[in-house]
């Protein structure tokens, strides 16, 4: 994964297992996003597994863009994250578009 | 992500190492089906459900597709029988054991990265589908919705689950989704969220846990079954599970604590009132930052339980435990060393200190024997391997054999228990390639059952485990034995041999009587492997063979590997240690007890028995020691099959704790020297190995041997050798003849023959 920045919009294009493993390295692009006061696009349609610190991670992200009044999307989804984000309640809290 | 791969692979041999205890566990509550189909305990199918549930939830988290596949419907099975839908029959308990082993093979293969072929297993698969799901394995075995929820006799219901995880329910490898879909599959469940707790993407840590719960579950499943859900973490969280039809909400710990709950029946207004209060309750629950506030009218719990309380041990990694052990063995030598200066103070102080170190050694010995105790381990672990290696044998070799066990529950050492799975393999497959005849005809011959037994046992005798392999098949040929040991150069043709010495050639290296090499016992080079391991742990393996009747392994090790009950013997200016659990008693014999057996060996009568001596100077050369038995000591030990020998000592110094220190590990293996230890003043003294010792003296004696006698004398048979003037003479001779303090035993061995 890694953070791609045009027009102050990041883009980051999520890994297939997005695990607890790999949520420290998600987690600091986000923070990276952040730092640069960027909007959040992310690409989901790779993602095949996903986990509840990562969502976590993803959400606060989401949270933190929307209050400090940037844009934040996730685009493409995969089946996978679209399943775990109603799995654990979250869907209705952030916008999608697959 | 080097990182990363590191830490899923500790992860992952964590899942391996909790699948293995899991299997021994499963394993043996189906051995128990087995014996008893017809009268089944409710507590084995759960136990073993459970076994499988939990091999399913960790092989989910890792994604190993295949295992979860089969432990899904393995599970399912399980759940009907439990349930009490199928009846549980000689044939299922089979079926059960197939499943069983193919899990086994599943897991094998997930830990090696690889699959099993589906042709493999998909006979049992189907199996396993059809009884529970009434449908072969092709189809679909996911429940469906309506299924699960509109079951018609069994009663629905509704489930408010709070679930507040603790912030390191992630880092304990839990997640969640995977307890939501687990929950998916028992009905319709609707989920709410709370994240109030979710700081900023600047202060969030990525392993804690920040998300809470409510759950509301309509399914017609057992409260017990939703419980089970969450079995794995009820320690990471603050759960309360609700049903919502009744008026008395039950959480776990009341369930447990007062069972007499009041049902309510349930009206429209009063159910959404009460479903409304329940929700506030836990969203309120979930809002607080700590343990949540008991609803109000409920009793409270006394004390701080609010936790569950039902796990009792945890799990500790073996290195922490060998530290401590270590740290111990060092505390132990400490005590002894301080104990040993005192002593040398004046006697008034000496007599000050004596009391506080009869505590301190009361203290220490028991931290020993507790953190020792935390290193035992029921034998079961290993015994609960051996059914499945029977079953398969059994049908390499189309043979019928059942399998006994008993003492499984005998406690050993870990180490112990990790050097015992290898031999004890070893001797099984020997039991069941060589020992039970060739085939159940060859049995009804012999006028047997078809059915062949090999038993299997543990248990304590005299400080030391004893683990028994019995079979009832033909036992060893003899004839064959000697013939093959000849020919291979083993023996000599005109050696005569008891029957116990022909037995024990099967422990020559490469020994083999078996006309074609077999991949059951392979090229019979295991035994002598076997007796080496054995022996490298400081335990023995013997074999007792009746032929036609059967054969008995026994093998003797010792309970732990760490430290030893000793007596501190000193020979001239050497300290020994001899176990205290060899020592029977320790004499001083007469001149007239003393007897010489014409092969050289010396013996002390102890009534009306003769035993044979073990000179320790002699054996290790050993300078400044007393060489006259009648001036010395003779300590009596216990040796391999009950027999006795005296071993000759200058003196008893005391009983000591002794740490052991593998002289394997440290050194080199020594003859007759078990391990060593370092004694209180810092000094290191040899541990004798008892065994090691008479087999020593048996050989120098056998080198003094006349050719034309027989072999070894065994001291049962000593009276019939003896011949009294000359051991008497022996004996005085002996007694008059003072060697010199830098004499070598060997000056003195030929002494005795000029004499004899």
């Amino acid at each position: 994964m890694k953070l791609e920045v045009s027009d102050q919009t990041a883009t980051i294009e999520l890994a297939p297992s997005l695990d607890i493993f790999v949520a420290e390295e998600l987690l600091a692009l986000f923070v990276d996003a952040d730092n640069q006061s960027l909007d959040l696009n992310i690409n989901a349609q790779g993602v095949e597994k996903a986990s509840t610190a990562c969502l976590q991670i993803i959400h606060s992200a989401a949270v933190s863009c929307i209050e400090a009044d940037r844009a934040f999307q996730i685009t493409e989804a995969s089946d996978a994250l679209v399943t775990a984000f109603k799995d654990l309640g979250l869907y209705s809290k952030i916008t999608m578009r697959s | 992500m080097s990182t990363n791969d590191f830490d899923l692979d500790q992860f992952k041999a964590t899942y391996f190492e909790e699948c293995a205890e899991l299997l021994i566990d499963a394993e043996t509550r189906l051995a128990d089906l087995q014996h008893n189909p017809e009268s089944v305990d409710a507590e084995d199918l759960n136990a073993i459900f459970r076994v499988v549930h939990s091999v399913k939830g960790g092989a989910g988290a890792f994604s190993f597709d295949q295992l979860v596949g089969f432990a899904h419907i393995y599970e399912a099975l399980l759940d009907r029988m439990r349930q009490g839908e199928i009846q549980i029959t000689e044939d299922i308990v089979t079926l059960l054991l197939s499943a069983n082993d193919i899990l086994t093979n599943l897991i094998q293969a997930a830990q090696n990265g690889t699959t099993l072929p589906e042709e493999d297993f998909i006979e049992v698969k189907n199996k396993l589908n059809l009884l529970a799901f009434d449908q072969p394995a092709n189809t679909s075995s996911e429940p469906s919705e309506s299924e699960t929820v509109t079951s018609g006799e069994k009663r629905v219901q509704k489930y408010i689950i709070s679930f507040i995880p603790k912030p390191e329910l992630l880092q304990h490898a839990n997640e969640p989704l995977l307890l939501v879909r687990e929950m998916k599959e028992l009905g319709q469940l609707t989920t709410t969220v709370n994240t109030d707790r979710l700081p900023s993407i600047q202060k969030i840590i990525s392993d804690e846990a920040y998300f809470s719960w409510v759950f509301e579950l309509v399914s017609d499943c057992s409260l017990s079954d939703v419980e089970e859900v969450f079995e794995f973490v009820t320690e990471d969280c603050d759960l309360e599970i609700k049903i919502h039809n009744e008026t008395e909400a039950k959480t776990e710990k009341q369930e447990q604590a007062s069972p007499e709950l009041v049902s309510e029946s349930p009206s429209d207004s009063g159910t959404k009132k009460s479903l409304e209060a329940t929700k506030q309750q836990a969203v309120e629950a979930m809002q607080a930052p700590t343990i949540p506030t008991p609803p109000s009218g409920k009793p409270t719990p006394t004390g701080n339980n609010q936790a569950p309380q039902r796990v009792s041990s945890i799990r500790v990694e073996l290195d922490r435990v060998d530290r401590l052990v270590n740290m111990v063995g060092e505390l132990v030598i400490t005590q002894a060393m301080l104990r040993q200066q005192v002593d040398n103070l004046p006697s008034e102080l000496a007599a000050f200190m004596a009391k506080g170190f009869e505590d301190l050694g009361m203290h220490t010995r028991e931290i020993q024997e507790s953190v020792m105790a935390v290193r035992m381990q029921p034998v079961k672990s290993v015994f609960a391997r051996i059914p499945r290696l029977v079953r398969e044998l059994a049908t390499k070799l189309g043979k019928k054999v059942e399998l006994e066990t008993s003492g499984e529950h005998t406690e050993v050492d870990k180490t112990v228990i990790e050097q015992l799975s290898d031999p004890l393999t070893h001797m099984i497959r020997n039991s069941l390639d060589h020992g039970i005849e060739e085939t159940p005809a060859d049995r009804v011959k012999a006028g047997k059952p078809e059915l062949a037994t090999v038993t299997l046992s543990a248990e304590h005798r005299s400080g030391r485990i004893h683990i028994i392999v019995t079979d009832d098949g033909r036992g060893i040929n003899r004839e064959r034995v000697k013939a093959k040991a000849i020919e291979k150069g083993i023996i000599s043709p005109d050696e005569n041999l008891s029957d116990e010495a022909i037995d024990d050639l099967i422990f020559s290296p490469g020994f083999s009587t078996a006309e074609e090499v077999t991949d059951v016992s392979g090229r019979g080079v295991g035994m002598d492997v076997v007796r080496r391991n054995i022996s490298n742990l400081g335990g023995r393996i013997s074999v007792q063979s009746t032929p036609g009747k059967g054969t008995k392994f026994i093998m003797s090790l010792p309970l732990t590997l760490a430290v030893l009950d000793g007596m501190v013997v000193a020979v001239g200016k050497e300290k020994f240690i001899i176990s205290l659990t060899a020592i029977i008693e320790s004499l001083r014999p007469t001149k007239t007890e003393l007897h010489k057996l014409s092969n050289g060996a010396e013996v002390v009568a102890l009534r009306g028995e003769y035993i044979r001596l073990v000179k320790l100077h002699r054996l290790f050369n050993i300078p400044d020691a007393q060489r006259d038995p009648s001036q010395a000591l003779v300590v009596v030990v216990e040796i391999e099959g009950g027999k006795q020998v005296g071993i000759l000592v200058d003196e008893l110094l005391g009983q000591q704790q002794v740490v052991i220190k593998s002289l394997e590990e440290n050194y080199d293996p020594v003859a007759g020297i078990s391990a060593a230890t370092i004694l209180g003043n810092g000094m290191v003294a040899l541990i004798l190995d008892v065994d090691g010792l008479d087999a020593m003296a048996r050989q120098a004696s056998h080198k003094h041997e006349p050719p034309e006698q027989t072999g070894l004398l065994d001291t049962e048979k000593a009276p019939q050798k003896i011949d009294p003037p000359n051991q008497l003479k022996a004996s005085l001779t002996d007694n008059k003849s003072a060697l010199p303090a830098d004499d070598h035993s060997e000056d003195e061995t030929r002494k005795y023959e000029v004499m004899e």
